[in-house]
């Protein structure tokens, strides 16, 4: 971050925060507090509204489709977060005394590829690899001598079907902040640790993962916001099927604002998809801020 | 860590929240180009009152490229005889859903749009008194008589949103949809059979093509709707007219559960443990079954009208869902979404002219030769065979007053119930009979809070 010189005070860094505050008051912050507003009223977004304080938020306590979508978004976390960034560890790890290389930055790039992707775009490319059609998956299914499997349309493999998908997309995101952290840890180090008679895991353990602590953070408090929000994979792979195994809060959102016009009980929804990205990144941030 | 990163930190998650919120709308309005006119239809005078003035039009883009055409032709006609100049906006249903009644709220929203029908849309923008009454100039126009009095009921609400299926006449469109059934004709012969009569001639084709070791049912059901509209064509055609009409329409305390749609849910669990679908086809979408089937997988698919435009005319035949005893019941179908007016538009009366000039018979015939099903049913000789042979099985459900109703329309949240239980049922965690419970469940909830 940068630095402050004590009894030196201008107002000029105050003015370029100005501008981007300004933009995020507008266009985010804005939003939100209306957002918030909102979920207090029984609205259908055209007719006039009446205020019901907090009702639309005791509904949903007691909704066990919310419940379910709610369940669906925690189980998420595990692909989108907790898998990736345990294998990019593992795999920033191994490359640990090769991250130097030239090599490296082609690998970086292919990485980020499936970040960089529309998620839409990556939904359509995965409902066919999934697909009972000609999916390859299926295609190695049936070379065994079995039926074509349904992946997508059973309740069993559908939920960890586009969790995998959130997983290899956000292993390549987290791979590049682990990547550049590694390259950032002074070489120094390793070679000291070696000289003590560290192996390869002890320098992983002493060296390589408190020098990627603040990456993990990142990654952790990006990764969990995203599981948090799945919207794009679920809408273009399944539609929250089959049944309800695969409806996620940002769905449900959709759906009860926008199809069934309840607007009011949309917008708490959201207030509460809300909290609860805050509320985690916030237990990230906090067991972070305890590890210094 | 220090604080200022923290607060960095959570403003990136902010960030993502923020833009998870915002929809992108992907808009694909474009004007319409007017094409020139070699000829002018229609009755009314020209050199016109209307002289001059301008009208905004919401269109869904059409099923075809030829079919936008036709539709620029007959607005280019229409600017012409009028002497008026019409901005066409086009838009696909998920944008229009999204964005159009809230643009009939605005002054300088369109004149003339196309509204999605049922409560949620057409009956919230009524009850929030955004559509201008055309029951006046429907029955001066001959609407009723040209076009059934049953397909104008589903854009009819009463004046305060609340009544569905009585009342005014909100709107009208030029095309029609409905679900029936598609056949592979070459399979059909090399297996010997015919189109059934009657459901159980139905049953016994299914069981001979499965025989024959032909898939009898192409389908993909990943989207949940497809099933969904067979379970709504078996039961449609057990129930009365009556009978379906109060229930979608909330009328006479009517409930889910009753022997057609018990029938009907059991019927299809017994043709998915048969095998009688695509195999896997839980998991195949929507659109990669039209293409299997388009390319000679399947002897059956049974689903919309619209994926006309996909078929070989030459491979494919039509039928509609027999009824148990023969002939047909009701058939669930409509309009596609119809053309309406803004309350408040400043010219209501040439709004209301271009509805009627869409819904002429030149335009009919136009549609027709572009390959659309038209709620008018004229002579079209350009028509493929298939479409002339669904055209034929509309005007039969017409005719006979046998149009019955898509039955998710019985509530807001009755599509999404029926998508989820259904599913259920399919992967057998559910039977039939709680299916249906669950469905009425639905309804009884939403009559209660009518």
């Amino acid at each position: 971050m940068g630095s402050s010189h004590a009894g030196q005070r201008s107002w000029t860094p105050y003015a370029f925060i100005g501008v981007p505050i300004a933009v995020y008051t507008i266009f985010a912050f804005g939003p939100f507090a209306a957002t918030l507003v909102l979920s207090l009223f029984e609205w259908d977004g055209l007719t006039s509204a009446s205020f019901t304080g907090l009702s639309n938020y005791i509904d949903l306590a007691g909704d066990p489709i919310f419940r379910n979508a709610l369940n669906n978004n925690l189980y998420f976390t595990i692909f989108y977060s907790v898998l990736p960034i345990t294998l990019a560890l593992f795999l920033a790890a191994l490359i640990a005394d090769t991250a130097r290389l030239k090599v490296v930055r082609v690998y970086r790039v292919l990485l980020f590829v499936p970040y960089v992707m529309p998620m839409i775009v990556l939904g359509v490319v995965w409902r066919w690899i999934y697909s009972p059609l000609s999916g390859p998956v299926n295609a190695v299914i049936t070379a065994t001598g079995r039926d074509p499997f349904p992946i997508l349309g059973d309740s069993t493999t559908a939920l960890p079907a586009i969790g995998l998908v959130g997983s290899w997309v956000m292993y390549g995101f987290a791979m590049i902040l682990f990547v550049a952290g590694i390259q950032k840890i002074d070489i120094a180090l390793y070679d000291a640790a070696r000289v003590d008679g560290a192996s390869r895991f002890e320098q992983f353990r002493y060296v390589t993962l408190p020098g990627l602590r603040n990456e993990i953070t990142v990654a952790l408090v990006v990764t969990l916001a995203t599981a948090l929000r799945v919207f794009d994979l679920v809408f273009v792979m399944t539609r929250g099927g089959p049944g309800r195994s695969t409806d996620v809060v940002a769905f449900f959102i959709f759906r009860t604002a926008f199809n069934n016009r309840e607007v009011g009980r949309g917008a708490a929804a959201a207030g509460v998809l809300v909290a609860i990205i805050f509320i985690a990144s916030i237990v990230v941030l906090r067991f972070r801020a305890s590890e210094t | 860590m220090r604080y200022a990163n923290r607060v960095a930190i959570l403003l990136v998650v902010l960030a993502l929240f923020a833009s998870a919120c915002t929809a992108d709308s992907g808009d694909s309005s474009g004007e319409a180009e007017g094409a020139a006119t070699t000829e002018v239809a229609g009755t009314e005078p020209s050199g016109s009152e209307f002289a001059g003035q301008t009208l905004l039009v919401w269109t869904k883009v059409a099923a075809t490229p030829a079919i936008d055409e036709v539709y620029a032709e007959l607005t280019s006609e229409f600017e012409d005889e009028w002497d008026v100049t019409v901005t066409t906006e086009s838009k696909s249903f998920d944008d229009l859903k999204a964005t159009v009644i809230l643009a009939l709220g605005q002054s300088d929203g369109p004149d003339v749009a196309v509204v999605p029908q049922g409560r949620p849309d057409m009956g919230k923008a009524v009850e929030a008194g955004l559509l201008l009454d055309l029951t006046s100039f429907s029955n001066e126009r001959g609407w009723p008589d040209a076009f059934g009095a049953s397909t104008l009921t589903k854009t009819m609400f009463s004046s305060d949103g609340v009544e569905f299926g009585t009342g005014n006449v909100y709107g009208i469109s030029p095309e029609v949809e409905f679900l029936g059934w598609f056949y592979n004709k070459t399979i059909f012969s090399d297996v010997g059979v015919e189109p059934p009569a009657t459901i159980d001639d139905l049953e016994a084709l299914l069981a001979t093509l499965a025989a024959a070791g032909e898939t009898p049912l192409n389908a993909g059901n990943v989207e949940g709707f497809p099933f969904l509209h067979t379970f709504m064509s078996a039961a449609n055609a057990d129930m009365s007219v009556e009978y379906v009409n109060d229930l979608i329409y909330g009328r006479n305390d009517k409930s889910f559960d009753t022997d057609a749609t018990q029938t009907a849910a059991a019927r299809l669990v017994d043709w998915v443990d048969a095998g009688y679908f695509t195999p896997a086809f839980e998991g195949i979408a929507y659109g990669d079954s039209i293409g299997q089937f388009a390319s000679g997988n399947g002897a059956i698919m049974q689903t919309g009208t619209w994926i006309i435009p996909d078929l070989d005319p030459a491979t494919f035949g039509f039928f509609l869902t027999p009824a148990i005893g023969g002939g047909i019941g009701p058939q669930p179908g409509a309009t596609s979404e119809p053309f309406a007016v803004r309350a408040d538009t400043s010219v209501p009366d040439l709004a209301k002219e271009y509805i009627d000039w869409m819904m002429s018979e030149r335009a009919a015939e136009l549609l027709a030769e572009a390959g659309a099903l038209t709620t008018r049913t004229v002579d079209a000789p350009g028509q493929s065979a298939l479409a002339a042979e669904a055209q034929a099985a509309w005007g039969l459900i017409t005719s006979s007053d046998q149009l019955g109703h898509y039955l998710d329309w019985a509530s807001p949240t009755m599509f999404d119930t029926m998508v989820a239980e259904s599913q259920r049922m399919i992967a057998g965690d559910i039977t039939a009979d709680e299916f249906v419970k669950a469905l009425d469940a639905d309804y009884q909830a939403f009559l209660s809070g009518q």
